[in-house]
C-alpha cells in the first residue's frame, strides 16, 4: 500500500475584511461630522466654570463683537432691528433657545440694551455662551 | 529537447494597499472632527407682561458691579473669587433668597459672566439681571 504525502495547508491571516472595517468606521465619522456653517463675529469670550453644553440645533446666535457690531445669523442688524428678527425666529420656534455671544470687553450697556430687546420680542431662553474655564479665579 | 511548460501565475488583483488609504483616510477624518461643545450659562428671561416684582433687602442678595469692574456683595466690597463663597453662605440661611445681579452699564461684559458664573455655581435659581444705578 502506497501512503499520500499528506497536503501543507498555508497558514495565513485574511486581511480582507479589514478594509470593510476600515470603510465602515470612515463613512460613520464622515456621516457624523458637522461642519458649522455660520461664521458669525469675531469674539473673545468670556470665561466661566458653570457653563453648560448648549444644543447649537435648537440655538440661534446673536453676536456682539468689541466694535460694536450685531449679528444674527450671519446677517449684520441694529439693536432695534433685532426684535422683528427674533420674533420671526421664534414664530417657527417658541422653545428658541437664543445664544448670547458677547466680547468680553464690550460695555454692559450694549449687552443690556439687547437683553431688553431680547424681552420685548419675547425670547425666554437666553444662554450667555463662555469658553470653559476649569481654573479657579 | 523537452520544453517544459511555465506555471501560470494565478491574476490577483492586490488589495493590502486598500486597509492603508482607508486607515489614512480615518485617520485624517478623526484628526480634523471637531465636536460642537458650546458652552453657556443659561437664564429664563422674564416675560413681557410680567410686572416688575418689588422685593424687601431681607429677600435679596445684591451682588454689584461698578464702572470699573469692583464687585460688592451686599454692599461689601469682594474680590471675583469670593463672591460664590459670600452667595452660598447667604443661600445657606436662606435658600429662597433672589440673587440679584446689578452691573454697571460702561462696566466691561465680562464682569457680569463673572459674577453670574459665581452665582450659577453658588447654586442660586432666582436670579435677577439689571443695569445698577448709581
Amino acid at each position: 500500500m502506497r501512503w499520500k504525502r499528506p497536503v501543507r495547508v498555508e497558514a495565513w491571516i485574511p486581511t480582507a475584511s479589514t478594509a470593510d472595517i476600515a470603510f465602515l468606521l470612515l463613512i460613520f465619522f464622515m456621516a457624523t461630522t458637522i461642519f458649522r456653517m455660520e461664521n458669525g463675529l469675531p469674539v473673545t469670550l468670556p470665561r466661566a466654570e458653570a457653563g453648560v453644553p448648549v444644543p447649537r440645533r435648537l440655538a440661534t446666535h446673536v453676536y456682539l463683537d468689541a466694535r460694536g457690531s450685531l449679528s444674527v445669523d450671519d446677517f449684520l442688524l441694529t439693536v432695534p432691528e433685532l426684535r422683528p428678527v427674533l420674533a420671526r425666529l421664534l414664530r417657527e420656534n417658541p422653545a428658541l433657545l437664543v445664544g448670547l455671544t458677547v466680547d468680553r470687553e464690550v460695555p454692559y450697556a450694549r449687552v443690556d440694551a439687547v437683553i431688553e430687546e431680547l424681552k420685548r420680542s419675547g425670547a425666554r431662553n437666553v444662554s450667555f455662551t463662555v469658553q470653559p474655564d476649569r481654573r479657579s479665579r | 529537447m523537452r520544453i517544459r511548460g511555465g506555471i501560470r501565475p494565478v491574476p490577483v488583483i492586490p488589495q493590502a494597499t486598500l486597509a492603508d488609504i482607508a486607515f489614512l483616510l480615518l485617520i485624517f477624518f478623526i484628526a480634523t472632527t471637531v465636536f460642537d461643545t458650546e458652552r453657556g450659562l443659561p437664564l429664563v428671561l422674564p416675560g413681557t407682561g410680567v410686572p416688575p416684582v418689588r422685593l424687601h433687602q431681607d429677600k435679596l442678595v445684591s451682588v454689584a458691579a461698578d464702572a470699573q469692574g469692583r464687585i460688592t456683595v451686599d454692599g461689601v466690597p469682594t474680590e471675583p473669587g469670593e463672591v460664590r463663597a459670600r452667595v452660598e453662605a447667604r443661600l445657606r440661611d436662606n435658600p429662597d433668597l433672589v440673587v440679584s445681579v446689578e452691573t454697571h452699564p460702561a462696566a466691561r461684559y465680562e464682569v457680569m459672566v463673572w459674577i453670574l458664573d459665581a452665582v450659577k455655581l453658588a447654586r442660586a435659581e432666582r436670579i435677577a439681571l439689571r443695569p445698577a444705578r448709581y
